[in-house]
């Protein structure tokens, strides 16, 4: 019976060939949208890959400090985050790393603007970056100071040409670093990770030890299993509620621990930021529903006027003993099938485009690409998509009687 | 086998009224009808005498305003939607005059359609249709679509589609009323064909009183009553 509705949807396509090349191009344009609102959300929202050491990370990357003349929000101190993340005792790890720095540096009378983060040993281990070549830095190195380097491949590309790097040098801001690897800029997984060259955390030059609580570094806290997550910012709220009881003038001390979408709960929804989550998905489906309501009502409207050609088709399907709801589920396999052609059409031209933005360095270190992720929210939102543009013309149909379809009536 | 003294249709003060909001339209008045098994009746009358709306009411169709419907000994004006769409496909086949046939499907597509909706495996299917193809003489035509063949040939393929899932009844709303004579007398003699070796009940709408004296039985309506 499937391959029958299949090929009843293949020839009811071809037959209107223009109505079908515009209800596609309204399907896959719209799904070209969403995909691409998808995958960059995913990215900056919901990055890790699954099984992989960050999706079990939580991120530490913004504090909230109020005293009675002061309240500053802002990303951690290194002291803060060196007396307080570094020694929770639940994480399997914690990585410090710096926030982003820019510098330059001359190459062959060229000037390089570049971004440097300097990290722990442990950013590589939770990191699980692929290097081009080399290895990364450990924490022995890191502990030791040594004048060493992990660069990006359009590092590489800019400074030593399309030659290895491993063990040359680089230079900048008046040191030198000896490069000891080069990681794939595509396959770095997220953007807080992201920088032109990565140093040691013990060769910055001015003195991490702030002594207070804002600074320019964050954290990436390795749980063992994300069931720990809740056990992990508890010990981190009690040392917070610690530090404000020693310090009575200090009335808000918070450091937000959990995933960028959690960061813009708090962002945005200061007072409840639990509630602010769930409403800030709330809004992205909202969204994403009336962006697919337009092409959706002209799906609705092509498919009425499919019906009103197929009258005939229904009366004989209902005559020779079709139920209504058999139909109403024949009609819904062949709009799903619509969609998903579309969809096919939408993924291809997202592929094509995701590529071109993440060559043409219009969002720095943005590589968007098809992820698993992205793939399966997009047949997701083909099947809703085809669903729901589906329905009320079945329903109607579903109410004709045998011999008004037979006899050419009206929906 | 012949005319068996059960009735296969059964009509009881059957009334048929089209309402708008300004007229109400007679189209059946007190019709009662037995139909017994095996009999092929033909029905005749002229133009908007109702002959077309009496056959949808027997083929569960169309619901009459009035009256009781049995179908082989069932009482079947309350049933359910679905429970009418099993009945008429493992009771009734149709032929219409103007064939509808699914233009996209070929023409053994065609006839699986009223086996698409029984249990049956696609082999079986297959088989059944190219056997009802085969019973009407177009065994060759499997491949082709409708907008290939004759006025005729769509009559031979539309009855092969209401043979194959071998109905008890068959309703052909004016049959060959598209057809040149030579085709009219072909697609008559598949049907008597039917009635006489199946023992398939017929009941058929004609405007030929040729066609309707070949017939066991006639009956004849004017203005929504039957007159004969």
């Amino acid at each position: 019976m499937l391959k029958n509705y299949v090929k009843i949807a293949w020839k009811v396509l071809l037959r209107r060939k223009f109505f079908t090349v515009i209800s596609l191009f309204g399907i896959s344009f719209t799904l070209l949208v969403l995909m691409l609102s998808v995958a960059s959300l995913t990215y900056t929202l919901d990055p890790a890959k699954p099984g992989s050491k960050l999706a079990r990370t939580l991120f530490a990357a913004r504090i909230e400090y109020r005293s009675e003349n002061n309240h500053i929000i802002s990303t951690p101190s290194y002291d803060f985050l060196d007396k307080n993340v570094r020694t929770l005792t639940r994480p399997e790890r914690v990585s410090i790393l710096s926030n982003n720095k820019t510098t330059v540096c001359y190459v062959n009378n060229r000037k390089l603007t570049l971004d440097v983060k300097y990290t722990d040993g442990n950013f590589w281990d939770i990191m699980e970056c692929s290097f081009l070549e080399g290895r990364p830095y450990d924490s022995a190195a890191v502990a030791g100071g040594a004048k060493v380097a992990v660069i990006s491949e359009k590092m590489r590309r800019n400074y030593f040409g399309d030659v290895s790097a491993v063990d040359k040098e680089i230079e900048i801001g008046g040191d030198r670093f000896r490069v000891v690897g080069v990681i794939d800029n595509r396959e770095i997984p997220f953007y807080y990770a992201f920088a032109d060259v990565y140093f040691p955390l013990t060769t910055v030059r001015t003195d991490p030890f702030s002594g207070t609580y804002w600074g320019n570094y964050m954290a990436l806290v390795l749980a063992a299993r994300k069931a720990d997550w809740g056990a992990i910012q508890a010990e981190l709220k009690a040392k917070t509620a610690e530090i404000m009881r020693q310090n009575p003038d200090i009335t808000k001390l918070d450091c937000i621990m959990g995933n960028p979408l959690d960061e813009m709960a708090h962002v945005f929804f200061e007072d409840n930021p639990a509630r602010g989550k769930v409403l800030l998905i709330s809004i992205g489906i909202l969204m994403a529903l009336l962006f697919m309501l337009l092409p959706t009502v002209n799906l609705v409207n092509l498919n009425l006027s499919r019906i009103i050609e197929r009258f005939s088709e229904i009366g004989v399907r209902k005559a020779f003993g079709a139920s209504s709801m058999t139909l109403v589920g024949q009609f819904i396999v062949e709009n799903v099938i619509l969609t998903f052609i579309g969809g096919a059409i939408g993924l291809i031209l997202a592929a094509i485009v995701m590529e071109i933005v993440s060559h043409s360095g219009l969002i720095p270190y943005g590589h968007f690409s098809l992820n698993f992720k992205v793939f399966f929210y997009s047949i997701i939102i083909c099947l809703f998509f085809g669903l729901f543009s589906g329905v009320y013309p079945a329903f109607k149909m579903s109410r004709l009687h045998p011999v008004e379809a037979l006899r050419g009536g009206q929906l | 086998m012949g005319i068996e003294d059960t009735d296969m249709v059964k009509l009881k003060n059957v009334e048929k009224v089209y309402r708008t909001s300004t007229i109400e339209t007679l189209a059946l008045t007190d019709i009662n009808l037995d139909v017994r098994k095996g009999e092929f009746l033909s029905v005749m009358g002229p133009s908007g005498s109702g002959k077309s709306t009496l056959l949808n009411i027997m083929g569960l169709l169309d619901d009459p305003t009035g009256g009781e419907i049995e179908i082989d000994d069932r009482p079947v004006t309350h049933l359910k939607g679905r429970e009418m769409a099993r009945l008429r496909n493992q009771k009734i086949g149709f032929v219409f005059q103007s064939y509808h046939l699914i233009n996209d499907l070929t023409v053994v597509d065609n006839v699986e359609v009223p086996l698409l909706y029984r249990r049956m495996s696609n082999a079986e299917r297959r088989r059944k249709a190219a056997a009802a193809l085969d019973k009407v003489g177009l065994s060759a035509r499997l491949k082709h679509f409708p907008s290939q063949l004759s006025g005729g040939q769509c009559q031979r393929v539309a009855i092969a589609r209401a043979i194959v899932g071998q109905p008890e009844l068959i309703l052909a709303d004016e049959p060959t009323g598209n057809l040149d004579s030579a085709m009219s007398e072909e697609i008559l003699n598949i049907l008597i064909g039917l009635n006489k070796n199946e023992n398939t009940t017929i009941v058929m709408v004609t405007h030929n009183q040729a066609m309707a004296d070949r017939t066991e039985r006639l009956i004849r309506l004017f203005d929504g009553s039957q007159v004969q």
